[in-house]
């Protein structure tokens, strides 16, 4: 292998690798090493790297010198630079007056002007934010605009060093960290009451300074700079706000709110406390943090801090911590002052709002106020009683609480289930649909999503929910019509499928429904990649697929289970293998597919699905025979695929799936027909294939697949009528086949299949009119002809030109030097 | 001239290559003009961004009507290689001037110099250069994809559009042609 052969392997891997879902890669990585043992060093060291290149920015900031630090902004002397945030470099400079020197911040924020709305929205927050004066904010002084059209916001500098450091450093102990955090909740209580969330609450922006005052900077700053992100919403997520203290809403881009900022209070704390994040987010892995921070519930901060900590956290401060990270803003406490309420509870022995409901714990803390009390077994015992009736009532609320959710999750449920699976397909071929597409394929996300959030630990639930998402990523990618636009979404919604289901894999291992499941996936990312032009990829999916069905497949495992998949996987495979051009392995998978296939079938001849696997098994193996010459056995193949299908020729085929692979073997057999010089055969089995095509595009004219098939078929006949002489016949199937070829594209000028058959009904047009040989038909011979080079040429330039087009565009030249030039 | 380029883009953009020949010089010359133009305002505090650079050679370039997307995208392709010529000429020269003070060369703005992960040495935009012309004997797409977002500061989205490509397939690109850079250089410079 030279150096490109070896990269390109090592990196269709290593791409591979990345429509997983992290905690799948490593698997798949080392199944690949076991496959490839050569370029093992290579695609481990290159795995390392990738890793690094993404934590370090690598290559992630311009190639010319940060830009120098203007002279002044307005009046302000710049006398150094602060840092560079996610939020762009903040400036130290002075106001100098004559009078006194004010030391400020300067915040240049947003790359160009923006437009009127977005300045009138800037200027109108600003005024909000510099009316917020208390002594934990620190304040927004002024904004203006810099010569570049740049808004630059110039707040109060806080020297002082981030609230965790200042603790750590100074060793501050629980009660006096507490104590701090209460002064945080009283700057932030005030800014909701000036109706101003902060949105990016984190250390980095709880500064404390010598004189043990800490002050939040950056308030509101986050949605102030909005209307300039625009773009993507993960994007904005990414930049905006920090991974690591974002709520499940923000990270889900929902509506934020006070008890979002509560959240975020929440994670300081938890530090603060336990003395780590509950979640340690990787920033390159946008999905796994959201996945993490909206699903799992992190351990309580006294089970991750030290022992001697442990004690004190237990309890209470648990559960306050616990209530402000609950991942549904209801759960959570309605508002700061309340979580500030069940601190200072805590620190003055009251009992804390988040243990209510607990009745032994009520008398646990009413004891230790009174330590030492005497009337305590009296109080006890009426504690007991009305504590009884108290339990008796709140268990009441509880159960009603509790069916309330969970008749809302089945609703949520049975709505997403119904927009993905039912009213999707409804609409899906209506012509200019597609906006109303993308429109119930965003809700059902959202729907999914936040069933995400409340699935909990039910592993039908959780299979359920990775359905849903497989299926939505079936949607998105174009499986069910036209692409909806960027396949990025569907491989996020695969990753999720994945995820899940290689969660309950790892849980379970003895259940083998879970790594079907998860071979299902690998079949499906292999279609996906495919779709998107990752043959490669696609071709390492199909293999993982393979093996992970065998591996179940064992006997004793689980018999039966899943006849003829393994077929379908293995005439994937060979498709996969045949793009490459691997015509070995190509014919090896296809032997291997009509091998599984044909045993499924011979169990169930009745199965439709087996049947339409088996004939595409068939086909595929007919295609590799044909690709070696040996064009009697392909046709031979061909007749079995048929017979599949069809207990006799021309019998009507329903099936929509089994219509399509039945169209796939009569033009293939046409095909190989016209290379044998059987030009009769060829015409016949072109016009049954054409026959059969118009049919299905009758039941369904606004069928995308049925348009092209119809245009393929026509293309066909009209080849061969034009190869046995008669080009004028051969004329009106290629201008039907155009004409259909040509309202798709109008449609969706984006849509490849159609643009590609396109060219093709054009150069045979072109030719059939040439073939006639009278003058007056040669412009737009011509003229079609150059309009199938332009497109063959500008494909072939980018790489992907199929091998029959290509060479069909070597012979345009030729057929050309009739033609008067650049006409 | 102006309409001269849009038409070139045009025919560009249709497969002409020939077409690209014409381009290059055309928008190379306006490129080096409009570069040297900002560097004077650069002395008056203003920045130098590629985009910023590019956009503006782009409307100066191409008539007021012409909003065509695909156009603008192709011409930001074509451009991010120029860039990428303009600036590793400029690191050479000021590479020469080292040697030789005096020579009055133009200066666009100090090319920043490149930290490998985890390492603590720079590699400079020359050694980046070289390596990425070698990325792209083996991975045209690929080294493409590094031109357009480091030296033509190109979103993925745009180079997606561009390419033709998913912009999933076009950020994975990106990821793994970085990854070998970062490895070749690290080989290359111990």
């Amino acid at each position: 292998m030279d150096e490109a052969a070896r990269w390109a392997r090592v990196s269709a891997i290593l791409s591979a690798a990345l429509d997983r879902p992290e905690a799948q890669r490593a698997r798949f990585l080392a199944e690949s090493v076991q496959r490839e043992p050569a370029l093992r060093t290579e695609i481990l060291a290159m795995s390392e790297e990738l890793r690094s290149a993404s934590e370090s920015g690598f290559l992630e900031r311009p190639p010319l010198a940060a830009p120098r630090a203007p002279a002044r902004f307005g009046p302000y002397r710049v006398v150094g630079e602060l840092g560079a945030g996610g939020m762009g470099v903040v400036y130290l400079a002075d106001r100098d007056d004559g009078q006194f020197v004010r030391r400020v911040a300067v915040k240049r924020v947003g790359r160009g002007a923006p437009g009127v709305d977005a300045q009138r929205r800037f200027e109108g927050e600003r005024r909000i934010l510099a009316g917020l004066d208390h002594p934990n904010i620190a304040r927004l002084l002024d904004a203006g605009v810099d010569g570049d059209g740049v808004s630059y916001l110039v707040m109060e500098h806080v020297e002082g060093v981030p609230i965790t450091r200042y603790c750590d450093e100074g060793d501050l102990g629980v009660r006096q960290r507490l104590a701090l955090f209460l002064s945080v909740c009283a700057a932030v209580r005030y800014a909701h009451q000036n109706l101003v969330v902060h949105r990016d609450i984190k250390p980095a922006n709880i500064l404390v300074g010598a004189d043990g005052v800490p002050k939040l900077l950056d308030f509101g700053i986050a949605k102030l700079l909005e209307p300039d992100r625009g773009g993507e919403a993960t994007d904005t997520v990414n930049r905006a706000v920090t991974l690591d203290y974002a709520s499940p809403e923000q990270l889900l881009g929902k509506p934020i709110n006070t008890t979002s900022d509560v959240y975020s209070l929440g994670v300081v704390l938890y530090q603060l406390l336990a003395r780590r994040k509950p979640y340690e987010c990787d920033v390159q892995a946008l999905s796994e943090a959201v996945r993490s921070v909206c699903q799992e519930v992190p351990a309580l901060p006294s089970r991750v801090a030290s022992r001697r900590l442990r004690q004190v956290l237990e309890g209470d401060l648990d559960a306050i911590v616990a209530k402000a990270l609950e991942k549904s803003p209801a759960d959570r406490y309605v508002s700061v002052e309340d979580l500030a309420d069940d601190v200072a509870g805590y620190l003055e022995h009251r009992p804390v709002r988040a243990r209510r409901a607990s009745r032994l714990y009520l008398l646990g803390r009413f004891a230790r106020r009174h330590r030492g009390g005497v009337a305590i077994a009296t109080l006890g015992l009426i504690g007991l009683v009305a504590g009884t009736a108290a339990i008796a009532w709140q268990a009441r609320v509880a159960e009603r609480e509790r069916l309330r959710a969970e008749r809302r999750f089945e609703d949520v449920r049975k709505l997403a289930g119904w927009v993905i699976y039912e009213l999707h397909d409804a609409i899906a071929n209506l012509p200019g649909a597609t906006p109303a597409r993308r429109l119930l394929v965003a809700r059902a996300l959202e729907y999914l999503d936040s069933l995400a959030l409340e699935v909990g630990d039910d592993d039908a639930l959780q299979r359920e929910l990775a359905d849903a998402y497989r299926r939505l990523a079936w949607v998105q990618g174009g499986g069910a019509g036209a692409n909806l636009g960027d396949s990025t979404d569907a491989f996020e919604s695969h990753a999720k499928a994945m995820a899940i289901r290689g969660r309950l894999a790892a849980r379970s291992p003895a259940d083998a429904q879970d790594e079907v499941g998860l071979a299902l996936l690998e079949y499906d990312l292999g279609t996906l990649q495919r779709t998107v032009g990752q043959v490669a990829e696609a071709e390492l999916s199909f293999q993982s697929a393979a093996s992970r069905l065998e591996a179940v497949d064992r006997p004793g495992v689980m018999p039966g289970s899943a006849p003829g998949r393994l077929g379908a996987v293995y005439q994937r495979l060979a498709e996969a293998q045949a793009m490459q051009g691997k015509r070995d392995a190509a014919r090896r998978s296809a032997e291997r597919a009509v091998a599984e296939a044909e045993e499924a079938l011979s169990a169930q001849p009745d199965d439709s699905a087996l049947q339409t696997v088996a004939a595409a098994s068939l086909n595929q193996l007919a295609a590799e025979l044909a690709f070696g010459g040996e064009l009697p056995a392909a046709l031979e193949q061909l007749g079995r695929a048929r017979g599949a299908i069809q207990a006799s020729p021309g019998e009507p085929v329903r099936d929509a799936r089994q219509v399509r692979i039945l169209l796939f073997i009569l033009n293939a057999e046409s095909r190989f027909r016209a290379r044998l010089g059987d030009a009769k055969g060829a015409n016949e089995v072109a016009e049954d294939a054409l026959g059969t095509a118009e049919d299905s595009l009758g039941r369904d004219p606004s069928d995308r697949w049925s348009q092209m098939a119809v245009v393929a078929a026509a293309s066909q006949l009209g080849r061969c009528l034009t190869d046995s002489g008669d080009a004028p016949g051969a004329v009106p199937r290629f201008r039907r086949a155009l004409a259909i070829a040509e309202r798709a594209i109008s449609e969706d000028p984006d849509y490849e299949v159609a643009r590609r058959e396109a060219a093709s009904a054009r150069y045979g047009l072109g030719r059939a009119l040439l073939a006639q040989g009278a003058p007056s038909l040669e412009p737009e011979a011509c003229d079609v002809l150059r309009r199938a080079e332009a497109l063959w040429s500008q494909r072939q330039s980018e790489g992907r030109l199929p091998s029959a087009d290509a060479a069909d565009l070597e012979r345009i030249p030729g057929l050309l030097e009739l033609c008067p030039i650049g006409s | 001239m102006a309409g001269e380029i849009t038409d070139l883009l045009h025919r560009w953009s249709r497969g002409d290559e020939a077409a690209l020949d014409h381009l290059v010089p055309l928008v190379y010359g306006e490129l080096r003009r409009i570069a040297r133009r900002s560097m004077r305002r650069e002395r008056s505090d203003h920045t130098l961004q590629p985009t910023a650079l590019l956009h503006e050679a782009f409307l100066r370039l191409t008539p007021q009507h012409d909003k065509d997307w695909q156009n603008r995208q192709h011409f930001f392709a074509v451009a991010a290689q120029l860039m990428r010529q303009v600036l590793v000429d400029h690191a050479r020269r000021r590479g020469a001037r080292k040697r030789n003070p005096g020579s009055a060369l133009i200066e666009l703005t100090k090319p920043i110099d490149v930290a490998l992960p985890g390492a603590t040495h720079q590699v400079d935009l020359l050694d980046l250069d070289r390596t990425l012309s070698e990325l792209q004997a083996i991975d045209e797409r690929r080294g493409r994809i590094v031109e357009m977002r480091f030296f033509g500061g190109l979103t993925i989205p745009e180079i997606s559009t561009v390419l033709g490509l998913p912009a999933w397939a076009v950020k994975k690109d990106w990821m793994l042609a970085k990854a070998w850079l970062a490895r070749r250089l690290r080989i290359a410079h111990g």
